[in-house]
């Protein structure tokens, strides 16, 4: 039995997870059943809406009981509860822990939390939940999952993740969606310290997915002791880098940092992509009050 | 200094400052790509300008340092004020300091250094009697510690070059007076430190007035003392025969008071008698101590001779003497005279038969004909040239002058004794010599009318020179005797050996200043110039007009002067800077 205790979410919060759902905007809902609402002209039993007539739309959907009262071609429209892909890019790469320890595994392990509460509220809601940690070491993929019943399969996968190697999104994109998966939401849950994250973002955009990246970010990572020549080794690649600077130096790198937030964030914004940044010292709920802003998880059934 | 050392140190610096560097920390971080990103940013922005900036700042410093303190001579005009810069070379300038730190000329030095270094860049040097114009930088360098020596012995008495200042180093006990073109401003710089001396200013021989056979030597010693010193100069004065010191004596003599002894050396062992004083706190040792050479000579009175340097040091001469017998000149108060000057280099000795005259022209050996053709000055020692090269000449007690073209046959007349009264004073061959009430035994002779008379007692002629530039009146209707003059020649018709003249330094003051003659080295002098310093002057080492150099001023002027870094040198720190700076760039510290 893996040990869940990373992400051992209390009663009362898989309670308060119960009650979110998983929201997208430009993906339909699939053919298995399930909570996901479409509204749209469909075999739905729910009625949702009107909308005026149009020529071309079908005239059985037409409601003559309105047309005889109002006067108007009003067309009736129903919420059709389908299931929702959801493919969860975990980044498992060195970078996420850098340094032996607890300490030196924070992003991880927060990283591990979002993607468990991610996945606890897809099934809770039916969707089809895969499971892909990349690197550019071999993971396995875990998915698609459907049915609340395999929440504790997918806690135990990620319960036993590890980190190492570079990180290689593009590779893993390629990999994942290689199969000519069925259109979804994909949730990229990453420090995006790396070189390839804009290339993996870009191979996702002719994909038409809907993509939500999650940045996990420890301010440790913007500390150093500056105060005498430093070399630098990178924890992926063993790259190292001379530096001599003051400490002010630091400012000017969380500067840097922001900077490189924001450009991913614009890349984001700009294909209608949410981007959210997650702290590892922030708690999940202050992180889905965040989320529900911007429209990644919507309250109530 | 081989050229790799400067090389090696220059490397072993460069190693030095790398290392002492300190190490840099190893740091993981888990990603440098926003290091990578801010470093980046930072250096297309500004760094490369910066460090290029940097380069170029520390270059031009490296460089104006260096020719600032180089005073590189390209880079100065040049043409401000011609510096003369002379120094006292009279005995006393190697009087040491009260306190020990040098001598007179040492302070004379860093004197003309601290003038140099205060002067203008623009300002150019000379020093001495030597016409180069030297820069700053240059001058300093010359007043190294090599200086004096140089100076002393190749100009004592220096005709300065034209120049708008000249300051004159000098303790003014001297009559020392370089020649200065009226027109230069003149500045004497006092190096006067008084300080404590004693020494012999008299020391000669003479038959004891109650028996003339047994001798008895007069000693004089003069103290003298620093101007504020009133007490009395503890002094020990020795006399010394070959094998022990006869007599000590322990003095206290009032600052410029004199001590006379009589001494008895009936008793002594044949040979030279020495007086030597010990003093403390003597400056000046050259005068502590006299030598007789042949003390009990029962001859005429001797005088001694000052062990000191001969005031006057010329070029090198070579001489080839031709001597009746080797052994007759090897003992011969001529010979010592040439040994104590080091400017005569006797490079051959040619003895003839004794009493063969003609034999001193017999085939001489290869040997000897090459060192002959080496020579600058033949010598003839009581014999005549027969034949041989025209070289100048220089007869000593000829037996017979005609030949040499010197003097006429001598009458036949018995040697007569008389006493030199008339000289020549204003001849450079008589210059610093004292010849006047010295007797001298020579037969009578007939001046040649090719020859001048430079000392003369009575109708006898002593010294005469014979110059064939020089026309002199020839009798009319009379031919010339004698053979052909062709090079300058000099007669002493004295008998060395036994003159009074041999235990003097004026004899080899005499020699000296006749080899340079003849060899043309000693041109007429401006009679204005006084001859150098006598013996009782050089003792008196504090009596000057000059203004004594205050004692704070010795102090400050005695601190070694740091001489300023060349352009080379400089240029080399230059080039660590900018090699330094190229590897903190090139190994990525900068940020």
């Amino acid at each position: 039995m893996a040990d869940h205790s990373a992400f051992a979410f209390e009663p009362t919060f898989l309670a308060r997870l119960e009650r979110l759902r998983l929201l997208t905007r430009r993906v339909p809902a699939g053919g298995f059943k399930g909570e996901h609402r479409a509204t749209h002209l469909g075999s739905g039993i729910e009625f949702a809406d009107y909308r005026p007539y149009v020529e071309g739309d079908d005239v059985r959907h037409l409601d003559w009981r309105a047309y005889l009262r109002f006067d108007r071609l009003l067309l009736r429209m129903f919420e059709e509860h389908g299931d929702l892909a959801v493919y969860i890019l975990l980044d498992c790469s060195r970078s996420m822990a850098p340094t032996p320890g607890d300490a030196g595994r924070r992003k991880f392990d927060a990283a591990r939390r979002i993607a468990a509460a991610l996945t606890y509220i897809a099934l809770a809601t039916l969707d089809r939940v895969t499971l892909a940690p990349y690197s550019s070491q071999a993971h396995q993929v875990l998915g698609p999952l459907h049915g609340s019943r395999q929440v504790w399969r997918a806690l135990d996968f990620l319960a036993n993740l590890d980190t190492g190697g570079d990180t290689r999104l593009d590779h893993a994109v390629r990999q994942v969606f290689a199969a000519g998966r069925r259109r979804g939401l994909v949730i990229l849950i990453s420090d995006l310290l790396s070189d390839t994250t804009e290339g993996g973002l870009d191979l996702l955009l002719p994909l038409r997915h809907d993509v939500a990246v999650l940045q996990v970010t420890d301010h440790r990572d913007l500390e150093a002791p500056l105060d005498r020549d430093t070399t630098l080794v990178d924890s992926e690649t063993g790259d190292t880098l001379r530096v001599h600077g003051a400490p002010t130096l630091l400012h000017k790198l969380e500067d840097e940092a922001d900077a490189h937030r924001d450009e991913i964030r614009a890349r984001c914004t700009a294909r209608g992509w949410s981007f959210i940044e997650a702290p590892v010292e922030m708690r999940f709920e202050e992180l889905a009050l965040g989320a529900l802003r911007r429209g990644l998880l919507s309250r109530g059934r | 200094m081989p050229v790799w050392l400067p090389l090696l140190l220059a490397a072993l610096a460069v190693l030095a400052i790398y290392l002492i560097r300190p190490t840099a920390q190893s740091l993981s971080v888990a990603s440098t790509l926003l290091w990578r990103r801010l470093l980046a940013h930072r250096r297309k922005r500004h760094d490369r300008l910066r460090w290029l900036l940097s380069l170029l700042l520390a270059t031009t410093v490296a460089g104006c340092l260096a020719l600032a303190a180089g005073q590189a001579s390209w880079l100065q005009p040049g043409g401000g004020d011609r510096i003369a810069l002379a120094f006292d070379s009279s005995p006393t300038m190697s009087a040491a300091l009260p306190d020990g730190t040098g001598t007179r000329m040492d302070l004379a030095v860093a004197e003309a250094r601290r003038i140099v270094a205060e002067a203008d860049t623009s300002g150019r040097f000379t020093l001495g009697a030597d016409p180069t114009r030297l820069t700053p930088a240059e001058a300093l360098l010359a007043l190294s510690g090599s200086f004096e020596s140089e100076e002393t012995e190749e100009q004592p008495e220096p005709a300065i070059p034209a120049a708008d200042t000249a300051y004159l180093f000098t303790d003014g006990v001297s009559d020392w007076r370089p020649t200065i073109d009226p027109a230069t401003a003149t500045q004497t710089i006092s190096v006067l430190a008084p300080a404590r001396n004693a020494g012999i200013v008299h020391f000669v021989t003479r038959p004891a007035p109650s028996h003339e056979a047994k001798p008895e030597a007069l000693v004089e010693v003069l103290a003298t003392d620093a101007a504020s010193a009133t007490g009395l100069v503890p002094v020990e004065l020795m006399i010394a025969d070959v094998e022990t010191i006869r007599i000590r004596r322990q003095l206290e003599l009032p600052s410029g008071n004199r001590f006379t002894a009589l001494i008895d050396i009936a008793g002594f062992a044949p040979g030279p008698v020495t007086a030597s004083l010990r003093t403390p706190g003597d400056v000046f040792p050259l005068d502590d101590r006299a030598m007789l050479v042949d003390a009990r000579s029962t001859g005429p009175p001797a005088t001694a001779r000052v062990e000191q340097p001969l005031n006057r040091l010329r070029g090198q001469r070579r001489l080839v003497v031709h001597t009746r017998s080797r052994a007759s000149f090897a003992d011969s108060a001529a010979a010592r005279a040439f040994a104590a000057d080091p400017s005569v280099v006797v490079v051959a000795v040619r003895a003839a038969a004794d009493g063969t005259v003609r034999e001193a022209g017999a085939q001489p050996p290869e040997s000897s004909s090459a060192a002959t053709a080496a020579a600058d000055i033949a010598v003839f020692h009581r014999t005549i040239q027969t034949t041989g090269p025209p070289l100048p000449s220089l007869f000593l007690d000829p037996p017979d002058a005609a030949p040499a073209g010197g003097l006429s046959p001598a009458e036949a007349a018995p040697p007569a004794q008389r006493r030199i009264d008339r000289i020549a004073a204003e001849h450079p061959i008589l210059d610093g010599v004292s010849l006047l009430g010295l007797p001298a035994r020579i037969p009578t002779r007939q001046l040649d009318p090719r020859c001048t008379a430079v000392a003369a007692a009575g109708n006898l002629t002593a010294i005469a020179v014979c110059d064939p530039t020089d026309p002199a009146p020839t009798p009319a209707g009379s031919e010339p005797p004698g053979p052909d003059l062709s090079a300058r020649s000099v007669v002493i018709a004295l008998d060395l050996d036994t003159s009074p003249l041999a235990q003097r330094p004026d004899l080899a003051a005499l020699l000296q200043n006749a080899t340079e003659w003849l060899t043309g080295t000693l041109t007429d002098r401006d009679d204005t110039i006084l001859p150098g310093l006598q013996d009782e002057r050089a003792t008196r080492i504090n009596e000057s007009d000059l203004d004594p150099v205050p004692p704070g001023r010795l102090a400050e002027l005695t601190r070694e002067t740091r001489r300023p870094w060349s352009w080379r040198t400089l240029a080399l720190a230059g080039l660590l800077l900018a090699s330094i700076e190229a590897i903190t760039f090139f190994r990525g510290i900068t940020v």
